[in-house]
């Protein structure tokens, strides 16, 4: 780690303004703490993180990594669920209870063979017929998450006991 | 981390919150009937560890199978 320097030591109504810059030999480049309108007109704390070769005490809002004056997604629980065909066609869905009490955002991905992951919803089409052969997507209520696999018609591969599985992401936001 | 099976002793799903107590209310989903043991879950957060809780068949606790589960190949122009 680089130089670690406090950059203001005043004090104001007995309390001492603080911060630290820690520098990672060529740049400043994270700041904790004291940085006057530095996180808006009158906020004054947070932390800030910048790119490699920006100093973080001049740089703009997109050469930063980190700026806790804006919001983030957070991650509040994540999980996998797998559903399996009953037949060559037909509907398949599973849930769990997340237990958060609100309805989160979410994100769901599901394996697209080898390593490579697809995001949902996923739509599949005969590419003869353009016709739908199947529809997987992830839902999410404030009780549930929900794995969907909808297969109208009988694709040229799909059997009985044709899985789908997901990875989903909740969010501490919420959808509403 | 939550990781479920079903009465065929597939892992059918996981479950793992950062936020206190909210994995202890998570249910479990409506086609399982349990809960994989401990040292298992423990292997499956092993990044080193080729089992992965998906696929996997266990029985009396231990893994069986770490198959892939059969999962057809997605393509752009079925």
């Amino acid at each position: 780690m680089g130089q670690t320097t406090p950059t203001d030591s005043s004090t104001i109504g007995g309390s001492i303004r603080t911060s630290q810059i820690v520098s990672d030999g060529v740049s400043n480049r994270v700041l904790l703490g004291y940085d006057k309108d530095g996180f808006g007109i009158g906020n004054d704390y947070g932390i800030k993180v910048s790119k490699s070769g920006y100093d973080v005490l001049t740089a703009a809002d997109s050469n930063l990594i980190l700026n806790s004056a804006f919001n983030i997604l957070k991650i509040v629980a994540t999980g996998t669920l797998l559903v399996t065909l009953p037949g060559s066609t037909g509907f398949i869905s599973t849930q769990v209870a997340h237990g958060l009490g609100y309805t989160p955002l979410i994100v769901g991905f599901i394996p697209a063979g080898g390593s490579n992951y697809i995001t949902t919803p996923f739509l599949q089409f005969d590419g003869t017929t353009g016709i739908n052969i199947e529809q997987t997507r992830v839902e999410v209520d404030n009780t549930n998450v929900y794995l969907k696999l909808y297969a109208p018609v009988n694709g040229s591969s799909y059997a009985s006991g044709f899985t789908r599985q997901t990875k989903y992401y909740l969010f501490q936001e919420t959808a509403t | 981390m939550k990781v479920f099976i079903n009465a065929e002793g597939k892992i059918v799903g996981s479950y793992e919150s950062n936020k206190s107590g909210v994995e202890d209310l998570a249910s479990m989903p409506e086609t399982t009937i349990g809960v994989v043991p401990q040292e298992l879950v423990d292997r499956f957060n092993d990044p080193f560890d080729e089992a992965h809780p998906l696929g996997c068949i266990v029985v009396d606790g231990n893994i069986i199978s770490i198959e892939s589960p059969d999962t057809e190949q997605i393509s752009t122009n079925k």
